[in-house]
């Protein structure tokens, strides 16, 4: 977008490289990539995906002279963000409230994962049966 | 049953589920750490027909090939298991409560996978920086502390799991979940 952005990795649902320039630490980006990395869409409404928006009560604090503010954009739909300026990387966590509907609603969160052939899998897709889930690892 | 491994790639996956009939996954973000809370292996949960979890994360077996450590035998979970599937009978313990990850573990979780990036695309210095910047902030947490382990050519099995575990029973043992309580 200008002569002072860089290519940095963006670590969240998947991982994504976008051109950011970065101020004070925190990597402005312009508004088209915020779908690609987070899924939503900037609109005069808010964040939007699809029909949803979330409003924004003030939209300035996105905003920046050079596009936006990734990190509170990510904040803005209740995800954690973590930026290591050196590594010209970012991480956004899940939604703290994806996190609730597990632990206080109950319902189980949908996941991609990997199956043993490294095929993408859904959790869901197992919906409809009395299940187990079981965590384990090698470690 | 569906079986989720914890770990960094297929291939340290799939020589643990030879034989295995039920369908295994590998979450190699942390997903479930994130989104269940999950802080150590194994933690079942179980999940009825609507998706609603009936009996949140819990620290059961499916041998008693740990119960000299653990002291939690497996035959006690499947007995309850077997009354859930045969008519929904949940145990007491199902209506725990799995207390929400501080701001410090979520901020763990997001070290981990900077870590992780960092390792699989051959950036050592950023890697080393945040699996220690991850291991400061969750000191008690499995997925973080001995998930770590082998990415950073440590014995997940060896003497520093030995003081992991030394370490979270000194700190009360804060596993997020139910713990069988001990015979």
């Amino acid at each position: 977008m200008n002569e002072t952005s860089t290519p940095t990795i963006v670590i969240a649902d998947d991982e994504t490289v976008v051109e950011a320039t970065w101020f004070d630490d925190r990597p402005v980006v312009d508004p088209s990539a915020l779908e690609a990395v987070l899924g939503w869409n900037l609109k005069p409404e808010g964040l939007c995906r699809g029909d949803a928006c979330v409003p924004l009560p003030d939209q300035s604090a996105l905003e920046h002279p050079e596009g936006i503010d990734l990190m509170a954009a990510a904040g803005t739909l209740g995800r954690p963000t973590l930026a290591d300026p050196d590594a010209q990387m970012v991480a956004i966590g899940v939604p703290a409230d994806d996190r609730q509907r597990a632990l206080v609603d109950r319902q189980a969160p949908d996941a991609t994962l990997l199956d043993l052939d490294g095929n993408q899998r859904q959790l869901s897709e197992w919906s409809g049966t009395r299940r187990l889930l079981v965590a384990f690892s090698s470690w | 049953m569906i079986a989720v491994a914890i770990d960094e790639n297929v291939e340290v996956v799939a020589p643990l589920a030879q034989g295995i009939t039920y369908p295994v996954l590998v979450d190699t973000e942390h997903r479930l750490p994130e989104l269940y809370a999950v802080n150590n292996v194994p933690t079942v949960m179980w999940i009825d027909e609507a998706d609603r979890i009936v009996r949140p994360n819990a620290n059961e077996f499916g041998s008693d090939m740990f119960t000299e450590l653990t002291g939690i035998r497996c035959e006690d979970h499947m007995t309850q298991v077997r009354a859930w599937i045969r008519d929904g009978t949940l145990p007491d313990d199902a209506s725990f409560e799995v207390p929400d990850l501080d701001a410090d573990e979520i901020a763990a979780r997001l070290h981990f996978r900077m870590a992780v990036h960092g390792r699989r695309s051959g950036r050592g210095d950023v890697a080393e920086r945040h699996f220690n910047r991850a291991k400061e902030l969750a000191p008690h947490d499995f997925t973080i502390v001995r998930a770590a382990m082998p990415l950073t050519g440590i014995d997940p099995f060896g003497p520093a799991y030995f003081e992991l575990y030394g370490v979270f029973e000194a700190a009360g043992a804060p596993y997020r979940g139910i713990r069988r309580p001990r015979p």
